[in-house]
């Protein structure tokens, strides 16, 4: 029994650990997902789980609607986003999450000399509260949870002053939010070795200070994960996400929202049961987008370490 | 390992990451607000950044036979340069903004801002080795911002001169500009060229990239002032002195060509336009030589748009082609022709031309 419950924390956390759960992919601006490490499942109670992770997004790819543009301006812009998270687990149901970031953007037009303009500083945090009323264990395959977020904007949003920047090139939003995740999954065997996840996410941005808004996306992603040994597991699951247009004073800005279907693949390695590193990618697979003219990710990796506290 | 243990071990990732702060950085070649002639507040960022808004550098234009693109309906910006006609269409212009010309030897930079409806023509200083402007990526109350790439210095469109930059305060020599149709340019000059749509780049020339903006009511950034007398993508013609502030809404214009012949205390000139043509434009009615004239609109004889008390007829860009006076050039007048709302911020407050 004792080897059993050990196993399964093991399986569950590479699951927990590289599901998507709430994350949703890095918008075709500066909308950085700051989920990545959230964990709706994976606690115990008055156990804590803390996270580092590190993501480079490249958003350079030009499409209108569902094609691929060929830029000509030799166009260079990323996004580098590193991202801190604690879980505690109140009991076996509840917990609670905290989320902070540090968010870097580059952006550099190769015609205009190649000068690299740079906003980095504090991103946006989260505060999340998860229920999870049933988890995955020996006696049971199925879990659900439900997590519930707001989105603090603690970030800068006026970088580059006096000319301040795009809000796309913003370390934060400059608004509060809110998001919802249901999740599912399911073990196949006992040894839950095979296991998928059913993700949904919807979130809420509000304005900031210049009148500016990320709106409303909701994110749906699936896949499944295969526990190779006791310290490696793979996952590949398919992300979807669909945004409205931002806004400015209540009006649409152009070439903004869409449709993305994403790839998700990740290996985790076991450094011990309670300590893991992961390496992900996002990689773009269909993309229909508003307007004429998009910037939208090439694709993104992330390397995570993520620990529970006994 | 103890809980703090671990808080303090992601702690000092986190912040060795951060490079042990977290204060913000930006570009350290970026202007700054004491260099600015115009109120930085206002200042935007458009998205894009320096370039990725590419400028047309001495493109290719090709005979009116020759072009398939264009309907006689859409509109065009027509330039006349050491005798050279040639015309720029919107529809290119509104993915590229910034066009570098080069005529016999001379040197110009014309220009169109897609959110402010206004087209422009400057002389490149002849001193600059590097003779290109290009899209700063900076927009002034939503007018385009040009950058010269000789000394990287930023020019607001419609302020017509530099407002930042090691050339900060020099003026543009601006040149005449006449926006209409292109069928009715046509008509005015058979001989003209047509900016090529073989540009190089991949964009669809045949999809506005800004959907609605257009034609509804509404902004993409804010304003210094706004005026809610016209709706504010209402194309006007703008003039403005120290004795005058007064738009002309291109729509109310007769269909017939009109003249109006205005004297403001000091401020005389002449306003010639038509809403079937679609074109307006102003030039100062009082000669060199102390001469006031009056004019009367010319129908059906384009590029001669109006007669003078005199007898001499002029064409669309003010040049006398016949009569006493032929070959003189009236000095232009007009400021822009621009939507109601890229008007007011440079001009608040102006009076609107009741026809």
């Amino acid at each position: 029994m004792k080897q059993a419950t050990y196993n399964y924390r093991i399986a569950i956390a590479i699951l927990l650990l590289l599901s998507p759960n709430a994350k949703s992919a890095t918008c075709s601006c500066a909308g950085v997902s700051l989920t990545n490490t959230v964990n709706l499942t994976q606690f115990n109670a008055e156990q804590w789980q803390l996270s580092i992770s590190f993501t480079q997004s490249d958003i350079s790819d030009l499409v209108a609607g569902t094609n691929q543009i060929n830029d000509e301006t030799g166009r260079f812009r990323e996004t580098d986003s590193l991202i801190l998270g604690a879980t505690y687990g109140i009991n076996e149901n509840w917990a609670l999450s905290a989320i902070v970031s540090k968010i870097e953007h580059r952006r550099r037009n190769a015609i205009a000399n190649q000068r690299t303009e740079t906003s980095s500083g504090l991103g946006d945090s989260m505060l999340l509260v998860s229920y999870a009323p049933k988890k995955i264990s020996p006696f049971n395959r199925n879990e659900w949870a439900y997590g519930l977020a707001v989105r603090i904007p603690t970030g800068e949003n006026d970088a580059g002053k006096p000319i301040i920047f795009s809000e796309d090139l913003q370390p934060g939003q400059g608004a509060w939010g809110e998001s919802l995740w249901l999740h599912y999954g399911h073990a196949f065997d006992q040894a839950a070795r095979w296991q998928v996840y059913i993700d949904a996410n919807y979130q809420v941005n509000g304005n900031n200070q210049r009148d500016y808004s990320f709106t409303n996306e909701w994110n749906l992603s699936a896949g499944v994960s295969y526990q190779l040994s006791d310290s490696w597991n793979f996952k590949a699951g398919v992300q979807y996400r669909s945004a409205v247009p931002h806004t400015r004073f209540g009006n649409n800005i152009p070439n903004t929202g869409g449709q993305w279907v994403n790839a998700d693949i990740a290996i985790d390695y076991a450094i011990n049961p309670a300590t893991h590193l992961s390496l992900s990618t996002i990689q773009p697979l269909y993309r229909d987008l508003i307007g004429a003219l998009q910037f939208t990710n090439k694709n993104s990796y992330t390397l995570s370490l993520s620990t529970l506290i006994e | 390992m103890k809980l703090y243990h671990w808080l303090s071990v992601f702690f000092l990732i986190g912040l060795l990451a951060c490079g042990g702060g977290v204060a913000p950085v930006s570009d350290s070649t970026a202007p700054n607000a004491t260099d600015w002639l115009v109120d930085t507040n206002f200042v935007r960022d458009g998205g894009p950044g320096k370039d990725g808004i590419p400028s047309l550098d001495f493109p290719e234009f090709i005979t009116a036979n020759s072009v398939t693109f264009l309907a006689d309906s859409e509109m065009v910006v027509g330039t006349k340069i050491n005798g050279v006609i040639r015309a720029l269409p919107h529809k290119i212009l509104d993915w590229h903004e910034v066009v570098n010309l080069e005529t016999n030897g001379d040197n110009h930079a014309f220009s169109y801002c897609p959110l402010t409806g206004s087209a422009g023509l400057w002389s490149v200083p002849a001193r600059f080795t590097n003779k290109t402007f290009g899209v700063s990526g900076l927009l002034y109350n939503s007018n385009l911002i040009l950058y010269d790439r000789e000394t990287d210095s930023n020019w607001p469109q419609m302020f017509n001169q530099a407002a930042n930059g090691q050339l900060i305060g020099e003026k543009a020599v601006t040149h005449a500009v006449i926006e209409t149709t292109w069928g009715s340019w046509k008509q005015m000059y058979p001989n003209t060229t047509l900016l090529s749509n073989n540009t190089g780049f991949s964009r669809d020339y045949e999809v506005y990239p800004y959907d609605n903006y257009l034609t509804d009511n509404t902004l993409l950034f804010a304003l210094s002032r706004q005026d809610s007398r016209l709706h504010l993508k209402t194309r006007v013609l703008g003039v403005a002195d120290a004795n005058v502030n007064i738009v002309y809404p291109l729509n109310d214009f007769s269909i017939n060509i009109q003249t109006i012949n205005e004297v403001f205390a000091t401020s005389e000139f002449v306003v010639v336009g038509s809403s079937q043509i679609n074109f307006a434009i102003a030039f100062e009615s009082r000669l060199s030589d102390g001469t006031l004239l009056t004019f009367t609109p010319v129908d059906s004889a384009l590029p001669i748009v109006m007669q003078d008390n005199e007898g001499n007829q002029w064409n669309v860009f003010g040049e006398a082609v016949s009569g006493p006076r032929q070959g003189t050039k009236l000095k232009l007048k007009s400021d822009y022709i621009a939507f109601w709302l890229a008007w007011v911020p440079y001009h608040p407050s102006p009076t609107i031309h009741v026809f």
